[in-house]
């Protein structure tokens, strides 16, 4: 009895097995979470590559895009491609990739309509197949002027010329993209990014392939030579153990007051040695520039430069720790004075007494932790041989000057909890 | 996780033989990075076959008892046919945990803006439960599954039903 129970389960359960693995729904699953998708925003309407007809060369590829609008919505909402079903009308003149939106130029020279369904949406675009020769490139910056700002970063378009069309088609993505001087540099879809230089030579080049010979433009660009200054902002929220924070670095040039695009990605973006080994590292690489990362509380000088120009800026930034210390500076002993502090030199030797001022969470007001065991004074760097720093108990942030010269003094303080602060001061000493 | 622990089994384990359970099926289905989700209700009916102690291979059908819409968007659940293997734990103080390693195709009627169309997802799921025994025969079996579909639809449910043995 049981046998032939068992063999009739197994008997229903390999033509059910079958019969579900026969069946080919693919695409179901994914057309079910788009109708979820649209469902939830209420999306009525999809629209291809902004709606915009689409040319390619014989034999290229083009990535086509997505937007879903609802009712009235002037601003779409990009979609995956990859999430649509695609389709084309005549396969000879151009092909689909199905599942991702890629189109490819087929053999023939024509216009096809190529459809994208997402969900219960549809949308069409069409794609013209073109084999007409690149003639020549003509490179227009975005902005239309051949002017750039020192420190910026400016768009550039390469518009092809084909022979026996009117129209002209932007080929920015598929050319590339070079500068002759060493003060800019190109990225790949033709951003040029300056960081100083008096004439940059641009130029577009088709690259030559087999079928093709290379076409290519130059252009004379001018670097105004007018940045000012720069200032570091930070973007909102606290820079503690374990959140990062984004910097900014936000130009001013003499010329044009009301520019202030942020040239954060343009700058060299620097924390002192000494500092960002203890507590933080600043990212100098494209695109998380001037983010700010602390490992541990402290404090250190952040620098933002302008490479090619004697332009930077720096600021004081402090990461907060779960420990009792906020904050360490140097202070003259008569707080009144400013630093880079000026020390007159009268062909003897002076002794200038510097003072570490820690501010803690739970006190009001800088206390004075020149002498603490915990300090450290050190001679930082000096134009000369002629400066000394006392850090025994007895002399501890006494500056010696034997003459003229300028020094920076570092002093680091380290609390019961482990958080390491640091600062520095320049002190000129000069002849009267 | 399924092998008998600690205390003796006060019932005697599953054992080669017939069973049969009736069970609802909440389902969550929505898409894998947005957090809105359709809770249709299944009701299904399962025979099994204990072809060792604690291994059951076991059939299931189901169909759709509860519907649920959002916005414009009318999911019914159509049916549900299945096939699971079952693994299931010696019962410690009468209770039980057991997993079904399955393969089921889900049928929706989906409706949107007035025109409707038939969605089948094929796929592999696995459950993870307890069961309680009532009596030698009868069992409460309650737990939760992970439907693995293509695409970034995502599909888990909660199940709650009874199982009776035919041949305890």
């Amino acid at each position: 009895m049981n046998t032939r129970i068992s063999a009739v389960f197994y008997f229903v359960a390999c033509l059910l097995t079958l019969s579900v693995t026969a069946c080919d729904s693919d695409g179901d699953a994914q057309r079910l979470s788009n109708l979820v998708s649209i469902a939830d925003a209420g999306f009525t309407s999809l629209v291809i590559n902004g709606d915009t007809d689409t040319i390619i060369e014989t034999g290229g590829t083009t990535q086509l895009s997505l937007e879903a609008f609802s009712d009235g919505a002037v601003l779409g909402t990009a979609i995956s491609a990859a999430s649509a079903d695609w389709s084309s009308a005549d396969t000879l003149i151009a092909e689909v990739d199905s599942d991702t939106g890629a189109v490819t130029g087929g053999s023939v020279d024509g216009t096809v309509a190529i459809t994208a369904r997402f969900g219960n949406l549809t949308a069409t675009t069409r794609v013209r197949i073109s084999s007409a020769e690149l003639t020549s490139i003509i490179i227009e910056p975005a902005d239309a002027a051949f002017t750039v700002n020192e420190c910026s970063d400016t768009q550039f378009v390469a518009l092809g010329v084909f022979q026996g069309e009117a129209e002209q088609r932007d080929i920015t993505d598929s050319v590339v993209w070079s500068v002759a001087q060493t003060g800019a540099t190109f990225d790949e879809i033709g951003l040029l990014r300056v960081t100083s230089s008096d004439v940059l030579t641009v130029s577009a080049t088709r690259v030559a392939d087999e079928e093709k010979p290379e076409v290519t433009q130059s252009e004379e660009v001018t670097v105004q030579d007018g940045l000012e200054s720069i200032e570091i902002v930070a973007d909102a929220g606290t820079l503690a153990n374990g959140s990062p924070l984004q910097y900014r670095a936000v130009p001013m040039y003499a010329n044009l007051p009301d520019e202030r695009s942020e040239i954060t990605d343009n700058v060299e973006w620097t924390l002192p040695p000494g500092a960002s080994e203890l507590f933080a590292v600043v990212d100098n690489t494209l695109p998380d520039k001037g983010l700010v990362t602390p490992s541990q509380a402290g404090n250190g000088v952040l620098s933002a430069a302008c490479l090619g120009t004697n332009i930077s800026e720096s600021l004081n930034i402090v990461a907060e720790g779960s420990g009792e210390f906020a904050d360490l500076v140097i202070e003259a002993q008569n707080s009144a004075r400013e630093f880079p502090l000026q020390v007159i030199w009268r062909r003897e030797e002076i002794a200038e007494q510097l003072v570490a001022a820690a501010l803690f969470r739970d006190r009001e007001g800088f206390e004075d932790v020149t002498n603490d065991n915990d300090t450290q004074w050190s001679i930082s760097s000096s134009s000369n041989n002629v400066f000394s720093i006392g850090n025994d108990n007895d002399d501890k942030g006494e500056l010696v000057i034997n003459g003229e010269g300028t020094v920076t003094v570092l002093v680091t303080f380290t609390d019961d909890d482990g958080n390491f602060f640091s600062a520095t001061a320049t002190i000129v000493s000069a002849a009267p | 996780m399924l092998l008998p622990v600690g205390a003796s089994a006060q019932w005697p384990e599953a054992k080669p033989g017939v069973y049969l359970s009736a069970f609802l099926d909440r389902q969550s289905l929505g898409e894998s990075e947005n957090s809105v989700e359709l809770r249709p209700i299944l009701g299904s009916v399962s025979a099994g076959y204990w072809v060792r102690p604690g291994i059951g291979i076991e059939l299931e059908a189901g169909v759709g008892l509860a519907d649920d819409s959002l916005g414009s968007l009318d999911l019914d659940f159509e049916s549900q046919l299945g096939i699971n293997l079952r693994l299931e734990s010696l019962p410690v103080s009468r209770f039980a945990a057991y997993a079904l390693f399955g393969y089921v195709r889900s049928s929706y009627d989906v409706s949107v803006g007035g025109s409707s169309s038939s969605i089948t997802l094929p796929g592999g799921r696995l459950s993870l439960g307890m069961t309680y025994l009532i009596n030698p025969f009868l069992r409460i079996e309650a737990g939760l599954t992970h439907h693995d579909y293509d695409g970034d639809t995502r599909v888990n449910s909660f199940r709650f039903g009874l199982r009776y043995d035919l041949d305890s």
